[in-house]
């Protein structure tokens, strides 16, 4: 290890935490996790995917494992599931409890699928991601404390909701968890992963979830960031597509102090779709760092990313998303877009929709805009009498919201629309708009 | 597509026309680079002493850095040792006075190539300043410039004429430093052109030069220094062609605009370096750094480029809007064949108010060559009302091809306007069998395809080298599709 | 109502507007007509109030007060009503919502309270019922996915809500259908009264034939070139512009 490495706190904490864990039945799968962490280090923005998020003051702090805790607050996402399940710095609270009478579903704790199976459970826990940029889940691999591990055998009756909080008292604590669900051929669910909490402590959240789709099952997640402003998640989401699967993605982040939410696709067998929405809103001094790749692997493949980034403050907000067609695939259809609205001459918008085409039956296209409000959208509204203030409420509002109209869960949406309000200025006449 | 359309093969099996090596003796310098070499290339040319200093500085530099690696570029290691760093034909006396005194032998070259030289050529009109190896020998039409008091001549001469400029201008948009190519063709750098065009001028015509490699094993490192005073514009258009050779050619140059208050220049390249076989053995490696500054108030830099050689391309003509209302073009045609690849681009750098730039990229891959675009719009706070358009599109032919686009979009500035839209597909098949149907061949249909999608680019380059380009593309992808 | 003097201005740099001279008085319905490209859009923005148009020149007083020294919102609130060439598709933004923002922002401005929900869906229901549109674009965006008619019947609509005293329609006859221009000139007609007052920019007599005009005005080349009654737009229609042109060179 060099010289430089050993001047990184971080790094080394976690190497501590790790060595200080009792070993468990997946110990080799963690330290081979471990050792290659060690290997590459913590990103700097040499690395081109962290180029835009420099980890250079959290890499010199140590950090120690957030202890235990009882739920301390409920999620305002609470009235899409009847029966949310709770995970309390990485551990579910109260165990894992199975929703009431929805057979399709099936839960239990990580901790609980360890001791069962370790060996199906170890194999599973490989990333389909760049190594670069999935450095946080390779930690999250070694040191994953707990989490679930969902099965979804045929249609769920209604959505199953995740709250992720995080809650400690210290400002050097580090919450490591994962969630994996496996959709069964033909199956369908919807999942609401809710990141909250944070309770004024700039403690560390590196999640990861791998989505696993059988052959035509069908999948509506939503990951939802609503920390406070102390709070920084590395959030690793992985999504494995069988054929003629359909995955809708929704990332909304309306909190944190930082937030790297990674998506990792492959489209592995014909007629896999996948269409992914990133709502990404900063303010403050909020950084946002979305890096989504999506590799199609097999032919009639088709993606969709779309994204609305808005930077208000001193905040900086970065999309970043790769479509990579392997070769040998036939017939793969991709499509980016990503709208910007910077509000402030403080702030800042990076885009990077990147493609890599390795066959020649494709289709691709992306486009990417950023700037202002549109001049004669708000001329229109002001000469109707409408006055500025309101009127750019209204636009930005309305720019916003755009996004979240492919949502099929209405309570999901309501409530994301509500959240997102409190972010804005004028909350008061949009919340007399809707 | 039919079954009965030609092999895909059979048509992408096209020679190279330009390669023949021409026997002239050369005053070479042996393979190798260190302190020496670089003074003796100073000394050779019998530069003043601040360039001397200036080379031996970047040379410094240069140690320190390490090549570039981009994923998507590969090659073996390249041997700085192994390459000769000078080379310059042998003729009678010191450089030719006129064109009487040129190298017979060398003219027969030019001739070859299709190099208009004589002012009775082809391309009456154009001032042609050839660059034989790394030492110009021939400038014409120096005469009617010099009545408009244009200054255009060998970077050579203009060190020795206008040592002022050179010092005032010299690496000041690419420093020496700014890339492991750029540093290391600042210390080694042989020749290039140099214009000035002063206050309030209008370049009386196009100016020209044409490039070719030689030599065997030699690095060709030219340095072009192009300045608009305010109020000038000037239209330059470079041409390159290299000889067939199996080992792989280095040449890193370094071209530099500086463009003041109103002055426009128009930059235009057509690139034909030898781009390698079939199998892709030899070819040039075509490591260029190429940028523009708009030093005043609504100065203009169009680059125009079309990249059809080299085994490796990699360039991005870029432009720094630093002046209020300045503008900054990039139009490019990119073809990748066989075992070539073109990783290019531009960056707009935007810093003045109200500055524009528009990008409009068109890449073609065929056979196993990849093809890439890589990009940098970036919007500075101080650049308010600043807007971009950028297009960027790929056409895929064979399975084998790659085509990229990694474009950057940095904005830092909430008043300013930036769009980006990249397409990339396969070359229509509709189209393709609508132009069969009308009893059109496949290769004349892909022909107009093509053309059709390069329009936007074509369209941007003077003339006379439209038409060439066009040729030159068709030529390219001869067969490219079946 | 509405005098504007020796009004100048630039877009983009450019001089578009080269001195106009209008006045138009409380009641009076004038139109104006021109070439493409002669400014008249441009006079239409500048005076609802188009920030990145310049004006260099001249004044313009609505009701007495200085029009050019308040912001477009202001100007609308005080009865100023501009239907656009090309009205502005915002997704997103309810049209019901935007109708009832703009009528409350008058109401308030005139010292009027604001409408609740049920008197204004009776008010808006019975306007468009008027206008021949159906009541499902209440729920879209403004404008959002419309037809060209279907716009320029949603700016009359528009219109008909907020009662302006003085209206700019700017070519909202272009575009329409027979039928539709009926209804479009029903809704302006419905407007007319002694103390309001409407200016049509038009390139056909065909609306003049519902909509009859007191003044009828040529402009070209960012001034009105000439001005007349409404046998001038008669006139217009058999000879076309050029004949004014070289006449004004003579
Ligand atoms: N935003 C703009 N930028 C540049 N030129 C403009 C702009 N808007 C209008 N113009 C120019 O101003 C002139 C007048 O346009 P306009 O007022 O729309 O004419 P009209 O309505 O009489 O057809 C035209 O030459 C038009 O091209
Ligand atoms: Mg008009």
């Amino acid at each position: 290890m060099s010289a430089a490495r050993d001047q990184d706190a971080a790094l080394r904490s976690f190497e501590a935490a790790w060595r200080a864990r009792p070993e468990d039945r997946i110990a080799a799968a963690r330290a081979d996790a471990m050792q290659r962490f060690l290997a590459l280090g913590l990103p700097t923005t040499r690395d081109e995917s962290w180029r835009y998020t420099s980890l250079r003051a959290l890499a010199g702090r140590p950090f120690v494992d957030a202890e235990p805790a009882p739920p301390a607050r409920s999620s305002w996402l609470a009235g899409v599931c009847a029966a949310p399940v709770t995970i309390v710095n990485g551990r579910p609270s109260s165990g894992a409890p199975q929703p009431a009478g929805d057979p399709a579903l099936t839960i239990e704790s990580l901790r609980a699928a360890i001791d069962r199976d370790p060996a199906s459970l170890a194999a599973r826990l490989g990333s389909i991601g760049a190594a670069e940029s999935e450095r946080w889940a390779l930690l999250n691999r070694a040191l994953f404390v707990d989490g679930l591990q969902v099965r979804v055998a045929g249609r769920a009756a209604a959505p199953l909701l995740i709250v992720h909080s995080a809650e400690s008292a210290r400002d050097d604590a580090a919450v490591h968890s994962r969630v994996i669900v496996d959709v069964a051929a033909g199956a369908e669910a919807t999942i609401v992963e809710h990141h909250l909490g944070g309770s004024g402590h700039a403690t560390l959240v590196n999640h990861a979830t791998q989505l696993h789709l059988a052959p035509g099952a069908s999948v509506e997640h939503y990951r939802v960031f609503s920390s406070d402003e102390r709070t920084t998640h590395f959030d690793a989401l992985e999504v494995l597509q069988g054929a003629g699967s359909r995955c809708r993605q929704f990332t909304v982040a309306l909190g944190g102090a930082m937030v790297r939410a990674n998506l990792s696709g492959r489209l592995d067998a014909p007629g896999a779709e996948h269409d992914s929405y990133a709502l990404l809103v900063g303010r403050g001094a909020r950084q946002l760092d979305c890096v989504n790749a999506i590799v199609h692997a097999a032919s009639r493949t088709t993606s969709r990313q779309t994204a609305r980034a808005l930077a208000a403050g001193s905040s900086r907000v970065v999309f970043n998303s790769r479509v990579l067609v392997e070769a040998g695939t036939a017939g793969a259809s991709s499509n980016q877009s990503c709208r910007g609205l910077l509000l402030s001459p403080t702030a800042e918008i990076d885009t990077r929709p990147q493609l890599e085409i390795l066959a020649d039956d494709v289709k691709c296209a992306h486009g990417a805009t950023t700037g202002r409000l549109d001049p004669n959208m708000l001329f229109y509204l002001l000469s109707r009498g409408i006055d500025r203030a309101s009127a750019q409420t209204l636009l930005i509002y309305a720019f916003l919201d755009d996004l979240l109209t492919g949502m099929s869960l209405p309570g999901a949406r309501r409530a994301i629309e509500d959240a997102l309000i409190g972010e804005l200025p004028g909350a008061d006449l949009l919340r007399s708009y809707r | 597509m039919s079954s009965k359309a030609p092999e895909l093969e059979t048509l992408l099996s096209r020679k190279y026309q330009h390669g023949f090596v021409t026997d002239i003796e050369s005053d070479s310098l042996p393979p190798g680079l260190d302190e020496t070499t670089v003074t003796f290339i100073s000394r050779k040319k019998r530069e003043p002493q601040f360039l001397l200093d200036w080379r031996l500085k970047a040379y410094r530099h240069w140690l320190t850095l390490r090549e570039p690696s981009w994923a998507t570029v590969q090659h073996p290691p390249i041997d700085y040792q192994a390459i000769s760093y000078f080379s310059a034909p042998r003729t009678p006396g010191d450089a030719p006075k006129s064109i009487d005194e040129v190298d017979p032998k060398l003219l027969a070259t030019y001739e070859k190539l299709g190099i208009p030289l004589h002012e009775r050529a082809r391309l009456a009109g154009v001032a042609v300043d050839a660059v034989f190896d790394s030492v110009s020998v021939a400038t014409t039409f120096k005469d009617k410039l010099a009545k408009a008091g244009v200054i255009f001549c060998s970077f050579s001469d203009a060190v020795r004429d206008h040592p002022e400029l050179i010092e005032r201008y010299l690496g000041t948009v690419v420093p020496p430093g700014d890339n492991f190519f750029a540093a290391l063709n600042s210390a080694v750098f042989s020749d290039g052109s140099f214009v000035y065009v002063p206050a309030g001028v209008r370049c009386p015509m196009e100016l020209s030069t044409y490039f070719r490699i030689n030599a065997a094993k030699t690095g060709q490192f030219e340095r072009t220094l192009i300045v608009a005073a305010e109020g000038a514009s000037v239209s330059y258009l470079e041409g390159c062609t290299a000889p067939m050779r199996d080992e792989n050619q280095l040449h890193a140059a370094v071209v530099e605009l500086i463009a003041l208050d109103d002055a426009k220049i128009k930059y235009s390249t057509v690139q034909n370096w030898y781009p390698g076989d079939e199998h892709g053995v030899g070819g040039i490696y075509n490591f260029v750094t190429k940028r523009g500054e708009c030093r005043g108030r609504n100065a203009k830099i169009s680059w125009t480029q079309v990249e059809t050689g080299s085994a490796i391309t990699w360039k991005y003509p870029s432009c720094v809007l630093k002046g209020d209302g300045s503008v900054g073009e990039f139009y490019s045609v990119a073809v990748a064949n066989n075992y070539q690849q073109a990783d290019t681009g531009t960056k707009m750098i935007h810093i003045g108010r109200n500055t524009k730039s528009t990008i409009v990229s068109k890449g073609i891959s065929a056979g196993h060559a990849v093809n890439t675009y890589r990009g940098l719009v970036k919007v500075l706070p101080t650049a308010t009302g600043a807007r971009n358009f950028t297009q960027c599109d790929s056409l895929l032919m064979g399975s084998r091809c790659a085509a990229h686009t990694f474009p950057y979009v940095e904005v830092r500035n909430p008043d300013a306007t930036v769009e980006h839209e990249a397409s990339t597909s396969k070359i229509g098949e509709d189209q393709l069998f609508y132009c069969l149907q009308r009893g059109v061949s496949a290769e004349d249909a892909v022909n107009m395809i093509v053309s059709g999608f390069c329009k936007a680019v074509f369209k941007e380059l003077p003339m006379e080298f439209a038409v060439e380009a066009q040729n030159l593309l068709s030529v390219s992808l001869e067969g490219a599709v079946g | 109502m509405l005098k504007i003097s020796q009004l100048r201005a630039n877009v983009a740099g450019r001089n578009i507007l080269k001195g106009v001279d209008l006045e138009v008085r409380a009641g009076e319905v004038h139109a104006i007509m021109g070439p493409n490209g002669s400014g008249k859009s441009t006079l239409a923005q500048v005076l609802a109030g188009r920030e990145d148009y310049e004006i260099t020149g001249g004044s313009v007083t609505f009701d007495g007060a200085d029009l050019l020294a308040m912001p477009a919102e202001e100007r609308a609130r005080a009865g100023l009503f501009l239907g656009f060439q090309y009205p502005v598709e915002i997704p997103g933004v309810n049209n019901a919502y935007l109708l009832k923002a703009a009528l409350n922002a008058k109401r308030k401005k005139a010292g009027l309270a604001e409408v609740d929900a049920y008197e204004f869906l009776g008010l808006i229901k019975a306007k468009m019922k008027f206008m021949g549109m159906d009541e499902s674009f209440l729920s879209r965006g403004v404008n959002e996915g419309f037809s060209g008619g279907e716009k320029k019947r949603n700016e009359i609509l528009q219109m008909l809500v907020l009662e302006p005293k003085l209206a700019l329609l700017d070519e909202t006859d272009s575009g329409l259908d027979i039928d539709a221009l009926k209804v479009v000139a029903k809704g302006v007609n419905s407007l007319r009264g002694a103390d309001r007052s409407i200016v049509l920019v038009t390139h056909y007599q065909r609306l003049l034939g519902y909509v009859e005009p007191d003044r009828v005005h040529v402009f070209a080349d960012g001034r009105i070139l000439k001005s007349g009654d409404k046998t001038l737009a008669l006139e217009l229609e058999a000879r076309g512009y050029d004949w004014l042109r070289e006449g004004r060179v003579a």
